[in-house]
């Protein structure tokens, strides 16, 4: 049995190993990117996204994919008019090869054919999945070639290197500061040790290691010992609250067939770190794992033979993924076996361009996209288009859109209303990104006929968009910043396209999770607008001074309002918190129309829990619907699947609420929090006809801090006006 | 009988320790009552020193270099004290002798007055550690939590706040 210069294996296809980031899942790793090119010009792409008859596959696991006549014909390919030779494959607006069978002419009197290509999904913070785009072109399209092999012989290649990865992702951290990188882990190290259990199957001899990667969350450096199967590996030395690695070398006897067990203690008695990943690499024998097998060999495997059995098709292909932009089926010499088949075949030549190693797919059995529909031709990148207003849309909010459209058409304002998925598509080749709703702006605010001054996001964001919780999946993301104390969520970024914190539009978010609460929210914000009439009555609001004096902020405040509104103050400090409470719930009852709030609160209270998301319900204020501004912290949390923010809870209220909300998704100063909404209320007294959005940027210009910039999110329609015709 | 350490020895059992940066303070929750104790930079130094094999002599000159200010066995003995009080240290041979520990009023008035002094004096604040339904603003360490945001770590974990 020969294993000389093999090194690696990666793998998609162990039982129960999807290959992909699943929130409690196995999978394989390491991969390079399928496509070698990324267009960024969009001229490709845009094309793409405005063809009617395009079908996009969604891939969501690394393998080979097989899409038959009947599925793309069911999608709505038009095959009637297709012929094969002319069918094209992109991703990410570069074209990528395919098998298509048959090779070449008409399509509709070969129903039993099929595609077949290689897929990779992406891997970021916000997308686990790559749209493939399958279109009629006007020429021959790419093909995936076959590699021309001459050896011919057994294998005597036996055993790879093989390595599984444990990601999982549980726990999410907004308190970890990392930039772009995500902030969820896996279990926990601390009082309780972490165990990670990860399959090895089909041992071999030899050597392996294991990498263990963790993020410490608190601040001393301490030790994590590390166990496989109940002996230690060794000590991970983690330097406080950062993310550090260390790979254990590891014998063949260390391992079980089956599941191994990697247990991760801390060796004190308070420090807490989280598992980023775990990955085992272990000697392996070259048996197919399930349907498809990753196979990556060291560069002085290139030429030897390998065998491979374990398969139960002789119809299995082997595709040489050195180069994952160009794959190639290898030449394989396909033998019956007394228990299935066994393939020998010659590990390829290594191009050397890119770094690539001899990496090849075994194919005993092709998987199907995640999904397969008609694209919906779209076209916002035009310079054509124009607008003053755009709401972006989930798809299935779509509709509910109309009563606000209509209303600020009547008062002259040209409203465009766009499907989120149409970004995507235009924008990041389909894949899920905040940046395309970014770009997408960008060349709106700078070739658009008429550049949109207002932006409506029509749907609920997470910070958990690629659904790792089970909550579901964000509806229209939101971007996720740090702060000086934590990642939160930022819409203005959407529109800020010179990074300094002040949106070149007027941003609002309605964040609405399902259709029927889209409808009546929408509903609800349209009707108030048409129905409004002046500003007559304000509710000020003071927490007990602890270290501020909450009630005299609001009296400077107080000071800045649009002049013919009465002021009814609530300070804590005078009434206490229980009765304040009850008087607050009494003047929104009552008809408040303009809410302030200082002082100090969390995601879904204000401090003292005198005004919280339950006592939402108790609101019945459908006919004067206030707009508030909320000068505490993160009552503008929209983006916690685990808890609703008060902010949205009272946009969301459907027997009343607030019309708008205008807090913070993060922990500012109170001194800047009172210059921030004292710049509004000036804003709006100068200018009563002034729209809400349009005060809120111009009072983000007047302050200057980067975290009061991000943070203040604006919840509700940003054309709104602060009131009706006198 | 029970036999117990000549020398201080700081609990570990069901406590969290923070310690915050910027100030120097370390949070301490303890698990068992629910309690947080917000410990100054002294005191906290000498809970990092209750290792069962330091004497308080030893205690004192491991402060005082760390400090770069004279920090002497009384006000060790004195952060033994408030230590003690706080249920944060394990029994230990000493801890009758510290029935006449000077006060803190004693030893302000023994090692003078003023915010940079009056910082060296060890203390300790303890507070009861808030559900996040009573809670107003963030939660400390130990506290329950089921969002990230409630924690004033920004860190929620197995429901816990880091």
């Amino acid at each position: 049995m020969g294993s000389a210069g093999v090194t690696r294996v990666l793998d998609a296809g162990t039982a129960g190993i999807t290959g992909t980031v699943t929130a409690r899942g196995v999978r394989a790793g390491g991969f390079a990117r399928p496509v070698g090119l990324v267009d960024r010009s969009g001229n490709t792409q845009w094309q793409l996204a405005g063809s009617s008859s395009a079908i996009k596959m969604v891939v969501d696991s690394p393998g080979w994919y097989q899409v038959s006549w009947q599925d793309l014909a069911g999608a709505g390919l038009n095959v009637d008019e297709a012929s094969s030779q002319n069918l094209q494959l992109y991703a990410d607006g570069v074209q990528q090869p395919m098998i298509v069978d048959p090779p070449a002419g008409p399509l509709s009197p070969t129903p039993s054919g099929a595609i077949e290509f290689y897929g990779m999904p992406d891997d970021t913070p916000s997308s686990g999945s790559r749209t493939y785009w399958l279109i009629i072109g006007d020429g021959p399209g790419l093909r995936v070639e076959p590699s021309n092999g001459t050896q011919t012989g057994p294998g005597k290649v036996r055993t790879v290197a093989y390595t599984v990865e444990s990601r999982e992702r549980t726990v999410y951290v907004p308190g970890l500061l990392n930039g772009d990188r995500e902030n969820f882990f896996g279990p926990a190290i601390a009082a309780d040790p972490a165990i990670v259990t990860l399959p090895a199957d089909d041992l071999s001899d030899g050597s392996g290691s294991l990498q263990v990667a963790v993020q410490g969350l608190t601040g001393d450096p301490f030790t994590v010992n590390v166990q496989l199967n109940g002996r230690t590996v060794g000590d991970l030395d983690v330097n406080g609250a950062e993310w550090t690695d260390r790979t254990f070398e590891i014998k063949a006897d260390d391992l079980a067939g089956g599941d191994n067990q990697v247990t991760l203690t801390r060796q004190d008695d308070s420090s807490v770190a989280l598992v980023d990943f775990v990955r085992l690499t272990y000697p392996r024998t070259t048996s197919a794992s399930g349907d498809q097998t990753f196979l990556q060999f060291d560069r002085a495997a290139s030429g030897e033979r390998v065998r491979i059995d374990g398969l139960t098709s002789q119809n299995v292909k082997v595709i040489d993924l050195s180069d994952p932009s160009r794959p190639a089926v290898l030449d394989a010499t396909v033998t019956q076996a007394a228990s299935g088949f066994t393939v020998d075949v010659t590990v390829p030549q290594s191009s050397g361009t890119g770094g690539e190693v001899p990496t090849m797919l075994v194919v005993d059995g092709a998987q199907a996209p995640a999904g397969i529909q008609l694209n919906s031709p779209s076209a916002w990148h035009r310079s054509t288009n124009a607008a003053d207003m755009v709401i972006i849309a989930n798809h299935e909010f779509m509709s509910a859109a109309e009563p606000l459209r209509a209303f600020h058409e009547s008062e002259g304002l040209k409203v465009a209303v766009v499907d989120v998925q149409d970004i995507f598509d235009e924008f990041s080749y389909g894949s899920k990104s905040p940046h395309a709703i970014r770009d997408f702006l960008s060349r709106a605010h700078s070739v658009w006929s008429t550049a949109p001054r207002y932006v409506l996001l029509l749907g609920d964001a997470s910070y958990d968009p690629r659904d790792y919780l089970g909550y579901g999946e964000d509806l229209v993301p939101t971007r996720l910043v740090d702060t000086d104390e934590l990642e939160t969520a930022s819409d203005d970024w959407f529109a800020d396209f010179n990074g300094d914190g002040v949106p070149e539009m007027a941003v609002g978010r309605i964040p609405v999770d399902s259709a029927e609460e889209a409808v009546a929210t929408v509903q609800k914000i349209a009707d108030h607008e048409a129905s409004q009439g002046p500003l007559a009555s304000t509710l000020m609001v003071a927490d007990a001074a602890k270290g501020d004096n909450f009630a005299a902020m609001n009296q400077r405040i107080e000071g800045h309002l649009p002049t013919g509104t009465s002021v009814e103050n609530v300070n804590v400090d005078d009434v206490g918190a229980a009765a304040a409470h009850t008087m607050v719930i009494d003047a929104l009852n009552g008809g408040a129309q303009l809410v302030n709030y200082s002082g100090h609160g969390t995601v879904d209270r204000w401090r003292g829990d005198v005004l919280t998301t339950t006592d939402v319900a108790q609101l019945h204020n459908q006919g004067n619907l206030p707009v508030f501004t909320m000068m505490n912290c993160l009552n503008g949390v929209f983006q916690e699947p685990l808890l609703e923010g008060l902010g949205e809870a009272l946009i969301r209220a459907p027997e009343g609420g607030a019309a708008a909300v205008w807090a913070s998704t993060g922990t500012t100063s109170s001194s800047l929090q009172e210059e921030l909404v004292r710049a509004f209320y000036s804003e709006l007294r100068n200018d009563p006809s002034l729209r809400l959005g349009d005060a809120a940027r111009r009072a983000k210009a007047a302050v200057n801090d980067s975290n009061v910039r991000k943070t203040w999110v604006y919840l509700g329609d940003p054309a709104m006006r602060i009131e009706g015709a006198q | 009988m029970v036999q117990h350490d000549s020398n201080p020895r700081a609990r570990r059992e069901k406590l969290l320790v923070r310690e915050m940066m910027a100030s120097g303070e370390t949070v301490v929750y303890d698990l068992a009552n629910d309690t947080a104790h917000c410990l100054n930079r002294s005191v906290a130094l000498v809970f990092r020193h209750c290792d069962g094999s330091s004497s308080v002599a030893e205690i004192a000159r491991s402060v005082t270099m760390e400090l770069d200010e004279p920090f002497g066995e009384e006000l060790v003995r004195l952060a033994l004290d408030e230590l003690g009080e706080a249920s944060l240290l394990e029994e230990w041979a000493g801890a009758d002798l510290e029935a006449g520990v000077m006060s803190r009023r004693q030893a302000l008035g023994r090692i003078g007055k003023g915010a940079l002094i009056a910082a060296l004096v060890p203390l300790i604040t303890t507070i009861i550690a808030p559900t996040p339904a009573a809670a107003g603003t963030c939660l400390p360490s130990g506290a329950t939590c089921s969002s990230g945001f409630q924690c004033c770590s920004g860190q929620c974990v197995s429901s816990q706040c880091v």
